[in-house]
């Protein structure tokens, strides 16, 4: 960590965040690219906590499909963290290289994408990271088609018991019910139900619940999904958020709305877009999902999902 | 694709950057030392050379006391006591708590007391640390609690901790894998009085804190003292848990060998580990604390060494002769005459 912002010249803004900008950057000795995002150091409070938090969470996860912290600059008024670039988010790759300018993406580029995001959430759960905010805007791609999970400024690390977290965490269309229905002891199943949204996406081009406010999201999700009621999610009516005069739909056949789907897609997508959250797939149950057996050889007995053990030994 | 516990916590950058031997331990240290010596030598160079006191303490250059290594190690476990009776006072969690002291014990195994003083860099790791671990104190609340402090004060050396951590911020402390070994023992041992385990748990918990006051964090992984802790509070129980999990010492059964290779090595590390957390969890006094702080303040302002030379010169000049009796105040009361 001795880079220096000289290192480095900035390019043109890629975007603007809520507590940082981000500029593309290149490296003068190695003409390599880099993302800079740059944070601003006004604060009375010093580094802000969301800088702080992204910054201890990125030194933690180094794995091939989430963006690596390269360096972190600290100049007199601002910070800057160097990470890694890629050329487009998920949203422009869509934008750009969908068939028939729908946005949507052939089969097998859905399924690599969703085998490498699912790996990525993965790795973040496995270290106790919950990302809380997955969309297509912090997905990144390059150009050999890898793609890597980026912007991890709401992301949090997480104990046990994971409570009282705040829930205006993930843009609305991507954010999971029981989180819009006001429950502040989500889980890693915030995530997985980004990612059944993003794989659905993928699909048609499309948002499947662009909802334009809390009511609205929830109302969009249960058009497709069902109304949930005590029968079909029990405990569902003692969360804050819950109405008794919500709209009451019956659940749409998901087959109908995303065509062309195979039946093994759909049956993973029913998986991560579960409504009652202890259902839904985890990341590790979803990359075992016979859909990606090209990927894993089959080895769905290779990883025994239920023998985690209690504790660890290191020696 | 199956990641192993031991894989994921290798990965870590506590593994990675702050996990140590004895030895590079104290290479460490020693370095953090001579830098301090040499900093404050730098600082007895620069001084003013036309104020009185700057000859008297270039003349007086070999009785200037620099901190000793022993003592570095204890001053800053003097504050890490404090930093844990502050963190109570915040009402922070034993994550945060242990998360701030394991940043002031790795802030001086790269800097020295005489070159930053303890007392001000434990003020600013517990800010910091209530921040990465999501209970976040505001600076001027936080300020206003601590005599003597500013919040520029306590701000400034922020990004010093920040770089000297290498920006790895995330701490594993003990409390979770004990909390593991808890729910384990008694899924293992179904038999077993719950009593007696929730008390040598409780136990345990106590010693966890103690273990951040040595150098166990550095050297031993979080469910490596996890378990000693508990060992030290009831070895019975920890070994019967471990030979159910192992599979040896069974009646009727032959041990299994892979599990007894691992029973041994694991016993092997708690005594290793119990044996450090018994002799060497530091808490000095406040007069040991006192007399090493009183040294930085010269190593800080070396021309507060002059003027103490000075004044006690003068003082001794000023005594009447009468009560003192040593030969150099006969000498001043000869010239004098």
């Amino acid at each position: 960590m001795s880079a220096s912002a000289s290192q480095f010249q900035q390019l043109e803004k890629l975007g603007e965040g809520t507590y940082a900008t981000v500029f593309k950057g290149r490296n003068r000795a190695l003409g390599t690219f880099v993302a800079l995002k740059e944070i601003n150091l006004d604060s009375e409070e010093g580094t802000p906590s969301t800088a702080i938090r992204e910054i201890s969470i990125m030194k933690e996860l180094r794995h091939e499909n989430i963006i690596t912290l390269y360096d972190v600059i600290h100049t007199e008024n601002k910070l800057t963290l160097v990470f890694e670039y890629l050329d487009k988010d998920l949203k422009r790759y869509m934008d750009s290289n969908g068939y028939n300018k729908s946005g949507a993406l052939e089969p097998h580029v859905v399924k690599s994408f969703m085998f490498q995001l699912l790996r990525g959430i993965m790795f973040c759960h496995d270290n106790r990271v919950l990302h809380r905010d997955l969309k297509p805007q912090n997905l990144l791609i390059s150009s050999k088609g890898e793609l890597k999970l980026g912007d991890f400024g709401l992301a949090r690390a997480y104990g046990i018991p994971v409570n009282t977290f705040s829930n205006e965490v993930v843009t609305l269309w991507y954010r999971a019910p029981d989180v819009l229905l006001g429950s502040r002891s989500y889980s890693t199943s915030i995530d997985m139900w980004s990612a059944g949204c993003i794989m659905a996406e993928m699909y048609t081009g499309k948002p499947l619940f662009p909802g334009s406010s809390n009511e609205d999201q929830l109302f969009k999700i249960f058009r497709i999904m069902g109304t949930p009621n005590e029968r079909s999610w029990p405990g569902v009516t003692n969360y804050p958020n819950y109405r008794s005069n919500f709209n009451s739909f019956i659940p749409q056949d998901l087959h109908a709305l995303i065509p062309n789907m195979d039946s093994l897609a759909l049956n993973l997508l029913q998986g991560l877009l579960q409504m009652r959250p202890e259902l839904r797939l985890s990341a590790r149950q979803a990359l075992q999902h016979a859909w990606f057996n090209d990927y894993t050889g089959n080895s769905v007995v290779a990883s025994p999902m239920h023998e985690q053990p209690s504790q660890q030994f290191n020696y | 694709m199956v990641v192993s516990n031991d894989d994921l916590f290798r990965r870590s950058t506590q593994f990675r950057f702050w996990s140590f031997t004895r030895l590079q331990l104290e290479e460490l240290r020693v370095v953090a030392n001579k830098k301090g010596i040499e900093k404050t030598e730098e600082r007895i160079n620069q001084l003013d050379d036309s104020l009185p006191e700057t000859k008297i303490v270039k003349d007086h250059r070999d009785q200037f006391q620099y901190v000793h290594l022993d003592e570095e190690k204890k001053l800053v476990s003097y504050y890490a006591r404090r930093c844990k009776e502050l963190a109570s006072f915040f009402h922070l969690s034993a994550q945060s708590r242990s998360t701030a002291i394991m940043y002031l014990y790795k802030f001086y195994l790269y800097h020295s007391v005489m070159e930053y003083h303890p007392g001000n860099i434990m003020l600013t790791c517990l800010f910091l640390a209530a921040k990465v671990e999501n209970q976040f104190i505001g600076i001027n609340s936080f300020s206003k609690n601590i005599p003597k402090t500013t919040p520029e004060g306590i701000l400034k050396n922020e990004y010093l901790i920040l770089e000297t951590m290498k920006f790895s911020l995330q701490c594993h402390h003990p409390f979770q894998p004990l909390y593991g070994f808890f729910l384990d023992i008694q899924q293992m041992l179904p038999k077993l009085d719950f009593n007696r385990l929730g008390k040598n748990y409780d136990g345990a918990r106590e010693l966890v804190n103690d273990s951040l006051f040595s150098d166990l964090p550095f050297l031993y992984t979080p469910p490596q003292i996890a378990l000693t802790c508990l060992w030290v509070c009831d070895d019975v129980l920890v070994e019967k848990y471990l030979s159910k999990k192992f599979k040896v010492n069974r009646k009727d059964e032959p041990d299994d060998e892979q599990g007894l290779q691992h029973y041994n090595k694991i016993l092997v590390i708690i005594r290793q580990c119990a044996d450090i957390l018994r002799k060497e969890v530091q808490d000095p006094s406040q007069d040991e604390s006192k007399t090493i702080s009183a040294k930085i303040k010269l190593c800080l302002e070396p021309a507060r060494f002059g003027k103490k030379i000075l004044k006690q010169t003068t003082e001794q000049l000023k005594r009447p002769a009468s009560i003192d009796e040593s030969p150099d105040t006969k000498r001043v009361k000869v010239e004098s005459e």
